[in-house]
């Protein structure tokens, strides 16, 4: 049977056809309805975090003597506008974001963006290696769960990745210390003074993110591998490697695609637990000391920052999963 | 030419990493060597190199201290030495004269002359960012003028006899390489140490200064490294990536002791750790009440427990051994739950009472532990305690605000190693105090505070000390420990207070 564009068995031009158009996937429409999304999703986070960080205290303290008299405070307070309602505050930020004078940082005289980007290298660094090895140990494991040969390779090792699910990030962390650094020492315990540094939150971040996505990959396999198609490439006479790597898993990706994207946007804030565990000094090891500083030209910028990358990542989800998926383009 | 695609050459990639970790593992730090070239020390946070700026003597001090240079300087023991200053006199009840040497330089050459000095105090306490955060204490400066090159004078708007001590942690950068550089994130100084490199979330790195005036530090290059969790700092001292650490906690420090290579221990902080008492909550203002909860609390047992040992019950005042003042004859509160009981009956509440106790996430060595362990023997004598845990980036404020808990965890400290500026803390209309305390307190530490001579401040020490007990004015506890771990191939005699300076440190013999 010729395989059909509107019947149901999309995965053979899911898998050759869409990636060999040469179109984009989305129509101008559809692209500016997400960017009109986007920039409203930036704008609410940047909102909220404004009302939230200005109405739990101004830094005026932090930037007073220890004695300083009510007076002092008051008059550190007014220096910097923090005196005006927060409605004021509010409008006086968006304007000058929107003019382009973007806040300095209260500590020191490079601008909140010059801190914040300054910090993006490392956490990308991070994420990044993160996410490769969470998407190879959890494709692999999820892979081999529904086709290795031997039983124990389909169940001891999702099985034994099942557990780092249950375990927080923070004592995965530790744990991986202990062993790598302290009895080992094969590698350091925490900065990022050489690619050694790296190694053990980047395994950290992929522990935490691989038992989703091998168990989501597993349950995709499953349903695909009964399909009727795959009964048409088999008698079709196509190799059993082929139709399992180019037609079964094609089909599954899709959701572990989305999967993956939108736990990436999510890391950007969450990897902060592992940044602080490893001393690694990343937007998210930034983002809680400028916190603690109510240095809230460097918050409210990390999370303008956090925000386009949340909403360029879904995006770019949402692109891969219409070449994946070429019905979802509608 | 690099035209093929990565992806289609796993060799390559191989091949790559390989070279890139081998790279790598060159870069690594080979293990020291006998004589002792570097030590690396776990810090605090960073935040700023600005000297004017910096508040932690554990954390943005350290650095800037060792970078700058001050008028004068606390040992050790709590002794007052010169450092710019060859020698200072009272000139005049409210005046105080400096003499300075004439071989400290900067980096750049420039002098570190009497202008530097009232550039600097002018810059804390009337520039466009002042008051900044080291004109703590300054109050009480009215002016300061370079008589001439070497000689610098300070006005008093009354008589500040701890000027001198004062001015301990009051350090100058050059002027006219302010106005082209930012202090808070580079450096030229004219300390013992210069800076090599500066990234608050990860290293900082010094060198010594070959010009450096003074004597010569034993230790040539140091690293400070940032490292905000606890267990793995911890990790990193067993595994000999750090030299030491401090601040530890009291809990940890036994799993450390176990470590050969490590000299691991406590001693008192010049700095006691109390409950301070907010006199605006209710029942607060009754001093049976606040004897009662003196009593309810067992020391011994919550300093053997929840501080494994390593301190014991502190006496009935806040100031720690190196202060002026300080009363080595004094005893700590006695633990009398039964008088407890005895007291609030007689303050007609018997059937007991709630009250709200604050206390910071970090911050105070053991102190989260410590305010479960009083909640619960406070509950023993009917009090209940209701326990707030505030994070770190909001305590200041929770520390000033009027409707504050009725008991705050707090350890009070001074950088100058100043009773006035200590006992000052808890003066009616003092930004951590809350309520009115009793005008007798008031009146001798003002008294204290603008004394003409040292036995009438020391007189006014010891009357303040007698009110703070008699009015059961604060929680008496215990002395901070002043936990450390420090590689056994260093000789580094911790110190009461907080600084943790490179140039403390000789290698061990």
């Amino acid at each position: 049977m010729p395989p059909s564009t509107s019947g149901p068995t999309p995965a053979n031009t899911a898998s050759t056809g869409a990636f060999r158009s040469a179109r984009l996937p989305i129509g101008p429409r559809v692209l500016g309805h997400r960017l009109l999304a986007a920039a409203f999703a930036v704008w609410a986070a940047v909102t909220i975090v404004f009302v939230m960080i200005t109405a739990t205290g101004d830094p005026a303290l932090a930037l007073a003597p220890e004695d300083a008299s009510a007076a002092q405070v008051e008059q550190i307070r007014a220096r910097y506008g923090f005196d005006q309602p927060i409605p004021v505050q509010y409008v006086r930020f968006v304007v000058d974001l929107a003019t382009g004078g973007f806040p300095s940082s209260l500590y020191s005289r490079q601008t909140a963006a010059q801190v914040v980007l300054g910090t993006l290298p490392n956490t990308l660094l991070l994420g990044g290696a993160g996410i490769a090895i969470g998407v190879l140990l959890g494709g692999t494991v999820g892979y081999l769960s529904v086709f290795a040969r031997f039983r124990v390779v389909r169940e001891v090792p999702i099985s034994v990745l099942m557990v780092f699910q249950s375990i927080p990030a923070f004592l995965t962390g530790i744990l991986l210390i202990l062993l790598f650094s302290l009895q080992l020492r094969w590698l350091p315990t925490s900065g990022a003074r050489s690619w050694w540094s790296l190694i053990l939150p980047a395994v950290t971040v992929g522990l935490s993110l691989a038992p989703a996505i091998a168990r989501l990959l597993r349950s995709a396999l499953m349903e695909q591998i009964t399909a009727d198609y795959v009964n048409t490439a088999r008698a079709k006479g196509l190799t059993r490697r082929r139709i399992r790597l180019h037609h079964i898993l094609g089909n599954s990706l899709v959701p572990v695609v989305t999967l993956v994207g939108l736990q990436a946007g999510s890391l950007l804030s969450g990897i902060v637990v592992v940044e602080t565990v490893f001393a690694w000094p990343g937007l998210g090891s930034q983002l809680v000391k400028s916190v603690n500083l109510h240095d809230y030209p460097v918050v409210v910028t990390a999370v303008i920052v956090v925000a386009i990358a949340y909403v360029l990542l879904s995006l770019l989800v949402d692109l891969l999963v219409m070449l994946l998926n070429p019905r979802s383009r509608y | 030419m690099k035209t093929q695609s990565l992806v289609r050459a796993p060799a390559r990639v191989a091949i790559v990493m390989a070279a890139a970790i081998g790279a790598a593992a060159l870069l690594v730090p080979a293990p020291a060597a006998a004589q002792i070239e570097t030590v690396t020390v776990g810090i605090e946070p960073l935040t700023t190199l600005d000297p004017g700026k910096g508040r932690a003597t554990r954390g943005d001090l350290a650095i800037s201290s060792q970078i700058y240079s001050s008028l004068t300087s606390v040992n050790e023991d709590g002794t007052l030495v010169g450092d710019l200053a060859l020698s200072w006199e009272q000139t005049a009840p409210t005046e105080w004269t400096f003499n300075l040497r004439d071989d400290a330089f900067f980096a750049d050459g420039s002098p570190v002359d009497a202008n530097v000095v009232a550039w600097n105090l002018d810059r804390m306490l009337k520039g466009p960012d002042a008051p900044m955060p080291a004109a703590t204490g300054m109050r009480l400066i009215a002016e300061v003028t370079a008589k001439d090159a070497k000689t610098v004078v300070f006005t008093t708007s009354e008589p500040f006899l701890d000027l001198p001590r004062r001015l301990a942690w009051t350090y100058f950068i050059e002027p006219k390489w302010a106005e082209e550089h930012d202090p808070s994130t580079e450096a030229m100084g004219s300390g013992p140490y210069t800076l090599v490199s500066w990234d608050p979330a990860g290293d900082v790195v010094l060198k010594l200064n070959e010009n450096y005036y003074g004597p010569k530090p034993a230790i040539p290059n140091a690293t400070y490294r940032v490292i905000p969790n606890e267990a793995t700092r911890l990790a990193a001292l067993r595994g000999g990536e750090l030299d030491a650490a401090f601040g530890i906690d009291p809990l940890s420090v036994g799993q450390l002791q176990a470590e050969d290579s490590l000299s691991v221990g406590a001693i008192d902080a010049n700095k006691m750790q109390t409950m301070r008492i907010n006199f605006g909550a209710p029942h607060m203002d009754d001093l049976r009440v606040r004897q009662a909860i003196n009593y309810a609390i067992d020391k011994d047992a919550i300093t053997k427990s929840v501080y494994a040992g390593l301190v014991g019950p502190g006496s009935t005042q806040i100031l720690g051994p190196l202060y002026d003042g300080f009363e080595a004859n004094r005893e700590a509160w006695p633990y009398d739950p039964e008088k407890a009981r005895a007291l609030l009956a007689e303050a007609g509440l018997s059937d007991g009472i709630t009250i709200r106790l604050g206390t910071a996430e970090t911050g105070y060595v053991g102190a989260a532990q410590a305010t479960q362990a009083i909640a619960a023997q406070l509950g023993q004598v009917g009090i209940k305690a209701e326990i707030e845990t505030i994070p770190y980036a909001n305590w200041v404020r929770y520390l000033r605000d009027p409707e504050g808990p009725a008991l705050t965890f707090i350890a009070w400290g001074s950088q100058s190693v100043s009773t006035p500026e200590i006992l000052a803390q808890l003066v009616t209309g003092a930004p951590y105090a809350i309520g009115p305390v009793p005008a007798a307190y008031d009146a001798a530490v003002a008294a204290a505070t603008g004394a003409a001579d040292e036995a009438t401040k020391l007189a006014e020490i010891a009357k303040a000390l007698q009110v703070t007990e008699d009015e059961a004015m604060t929680v008496f506890l215990w002395a901070q420990p002043q936990t450390y771990a420090i590689s056994r191939k260093l000789d580094w005699k911790v110190r009461m207070d907080d600084w943790v300076r490179v140039y403390d440190i000789h290698p061990a013999q």
